[in-house]
């Protein structure tokens, strides 16, 4: 008896409120939309084969970046590890039998179904082809269905603002009797970190999406040069979302890598407290960074030196949990398992990443880069290689725990490689296109650079292939895997000390708190 | 209900706040922006605006706001009759704020003052229509959200009738209530006082 068939039937999980169910839905939502971005993206990659593009008409690949980023960014990467993990971990991790409030979380993975049908509906009927920044004066003018994707994008971002809440509130309120602040898992916290982002920024996008439609519809002109707006405060109101948004999309991987880390290398974390303060801390100033996306959009000198020196502050705090990770690691009795390599990609892809991002963040350099593949190469390695790897890595460490299966370690390591040699192929040419002059969002280009697209495009289908094919073992061996047993990692956390997989309300007996989430016999030695 | 349990509650409401706040600050920030693009031509438009009504209506919402607290005062020392016609009081209080601005937006619409396109009021300088439209939106959305507090009032209000008030329910929509007053107070100065005369 466990939270698969307990309770029974279809209505059961339909109208659940075990936090795991909906963790569950939640999850074959984003691998969905997971999937059907990525099919745009190789549609995209296969177009760029040929500098003069033969496959599609430049009007519909303007469609087709669209979707691939708006799909991508808002119905994968937001929800992609908080709902999901955050939904079937949070309350396990903290000794608690379900989120403070189990229909609000509910209620939260459908109206991001309802959000996702408006948007995918409005993206198939009509199609947008403003780039998913949406900027103006060009999204208030443009034919197509901007409104509803507005609207749509404000729908999801209040099922985020419903998760987001959740989760400070079982935070604060949930935890087992005993269990202090500093006790906390690692990812919880940057759970925590995470939600405080999504209550406070996603207003500000939802009230700025919807004035971009209300714009559409009435003329408003709010942004409109011709009528005294200035289009540059649209870009201001988006980032001030957009940009902490890839915080809500990195903090939980870095919660994952730390919860990983400590687990295979059978030790507690080193520098607990850094960690901490480096979450909350990125967190913080990733509200004060937003102006460097707009380099070249028409600020004072002084502002763009401001925001470039904030942005690179975030370089520390992330460097200070890299190299925390690191020496967790040194030293320790590592289990070279499936997800601790996933670990050594999501670090390497994030210092390359995050490296760059500091080069993009020099005021100077920026100018030269701004709107060219380098930045696109940029955001790839840190939200997709980041976030992805990170999704991977918990999917894979946290399988057994959720199934109570375990699957093939020959396949997943092979899928790793595939999925990891596939992500640098196609995205280390496009630093090298970027840097070359290639404009992104653009359908065509000069002949000279078509051998770096090429093999970007054959990156791509190889990351495809390893996506699909960590699917197919992952689905064979949740059919008819081993039994993995309750705790196959030894694993000293608290979500391990439940059954695998967990019964209805997570611990068959109230869970007591004897020791912290991080005692492993190898530090007392 | 359990002490902890009232805590998540105040903590969860408090958060929402902490959102609707921001869902207002985005407006808050062009208006900003464009106050100080645009100085001359938000005062004289500011004076488009009816004084009194904006005067009478922070009165309204002010005096609602009091009576709305003395609901939960006297909710807290069980004298759910002393309650039941505070909140009567907030209703009315509610209604009549409502009427005010409908009334005032309905001046404003036969004088060609709208949002967007079709703005036919008189031309005070560049920038003109960013203040109506502004005007219109945050009105509007404030409009919106008394609208839910009054509801939750009324939801309130028939849940004391039935006998089945209780306190922290009462509370919660106060904590709500006094927001969307404390909204007001800023929208006040913006669109009334900083005015020339």
């Amino acid at each position: 008896m466990n939270f698969w068939n307990e309770p029974r039937g279809v209505r059961s999980w339909l109208l659940t409120t075990d936090h795991k169910r909906v963790g569950v839905m939640f999850f074959f939502a984003v691998s969905l939309f997971l999937l059907l971005g990525g099919v745009f993206a190789l549609i995209l990659r296969l177009s760029l084969v040929t500098p003069n593009n033969a496959l599609v008409d430049a009007g519909t690949y303007d469609r087709l970046f669209t979707h691939h980023g708006i799909i991508m960014v808002w119905l994968f990467l937001i929800p992609s590890i908080p709902s999901t993990f955050g939904n079937l971990l949070v309350p396990l991790m903290i000794g608690a039998r379900d989120v403070a409030f189990p229909r609000l979380n509910l209620a939260s993975f459908y109206v991001f179904i309802a959000g996702a049908i408006i948007v995918l509906v409005a993206l198939f009927a009509g199609g947008v082809d403003t780039g998913w920044t949406f900027y103006t004066p060009y999204s208030t003018a443009t034919p197509t269905a901007i409104v509803w994707v507005a609207i749509g994008i404000f729908v999801v971002g209040v099922s985020s603002i419903f998760t987001g809440l959740n989760f400070i509130a079982t935070t604060h309120a949930m935890r087992v009797k005993g269990m202090r602040w500093r006790d906390l898992p690692l990812f919880v916290w940057t759970i925590y970190g995470t939600s405080i982002i999504m209550v406070i920024a996603t207003p500000v996008l939802g009230m700025t999406l919807l004035l971009v439609g209300a714009d559409h519809v009435w003329r408003l002109g709010l942004f409109e040069p011709n009528t005294g707006g200035d289009p540059v405060l649209f870009q201001h109101l988006f980032w001030f979302y957009s940009h902490p948004a890839v915080y809500i999309m990195i903090l939980p991987g870095m919660g994952v890598v730390s919860e990983v880390v400590s687990t295979m290398a059978h030790r507690r974390p080193a520098w607990y407290g850094a960690i901490v303060v480096a979450t909350i801390g990125i967190a913080v100033v990733g509200f004060l960074t937003w102006g460097h996306h707009m380099f070249v959009a028409g600020m004072s000198d002084f502002d763009v030196g401001i925001f470039g020196v904030l942005s690179m502050l975030v370089a520390i705090f992330s460097a200070i949990k890299v190299f925390a990770w690191i020496s967790t690691l040194y030293g320790g009795s590592i289990t070279i398992s499936t997800p601790i390599l996933y670990v050594f990609t999501f670090i390497f892809l994030f210092v390359f990443g995050g490296m760059s991002g500091v080069a993009v963040a020099t005021t100077s350099l920026d100018v030269h880069w701004t709107d060219t593949y380098f930045v696109v190469a940029h955001f790839h390695f840190i939200m997709v290689g980041g976030t992805i790897t990170a999704f991977l890595a918990a999917m894979h460490y946290w399988f057994p725990k959720i199934t109570g299966k375990m699957y093939s370690e020959t396949w997943a390591k092979l899928g790793c490689a595939v999925v990891s040699g596939g992500f640098i192929v196609t995205f280390t040419p496009q630093f090298l296109l970027g840097n070359h002059g290639m404009p992104r969002r653009y359908a065509t280009y000069p002949p000279d650079m078509q051998w770096l697209h090429v093999i970007s495009t054959i990156g791509a289908f190889l990351l495809g292939f390893g996506l699909v094919m960590t699917l197919v073992y992952l689905a064979a061996a949740w059919v008819n895997g081993k039994p993995a047993g309750d705790n196959p990692w030894r694993s000293a956390s608290f979500e391990w000390r439940s059954p695998s997989p967990p019964p209805h309300e997570n611990f068959a007996e109230p869970p007591k708190w004897t020791s912290g989430p991080y005692t492993y016999p190898e530090d007392q030695a | 209900m359990t002490p902890e349990r009232a805590h998540v509650w105040r903590l969860a409401v408090w958060i929402l706040i902490a959102s609707e706040a921001l869902l207002f600050a985005g407006l808050f920030a062009l208006y900003a922006g464009y106050r100080a693009e645009y100085p001359e031509t938000f005062a004289r438009a500011a004076s488009e605006d009816i004084a009194w009504m904006g005067g009478v209506n922070t009165m309204i919402l002010i005096a609602s706001s009091f009576a709305m607290t003395w609901a939960v005062v006297q909710a807290r020392e069980d004298r759910v009759r002393a309650a039941t016609w505070s909140l009567v009081i907030v209703i009315v209080l509610g209604l009549a704020f409502s009427a005010l601005k409908l009334t005032e937006w309905g001046v404003h619409i036969s004088d060609g003052i709208v949002a967007g396109a079709g703005y036919s009021g008189p031309d005070e300088g560049p920038g003109t229509r960013l203040f109506f439209t502004l005007y219109f939106l945050m009105t509007g959305l404030h409009l919106f959200h008394l609208a839910v507090g009054l509801a939750l009032v009324v939801w309130m209000f028939v849940a004391a009738r039935r006998g089945a008030l209780r306190v922290l329910p009462l509370e919660l929509v106060a904590l709500y209530w006094n927001f969307v007053d404390l909204i007001w107070m800023f929208l006040w100065p913006m669109f009334y006082l900083l005015r020339v005369r």
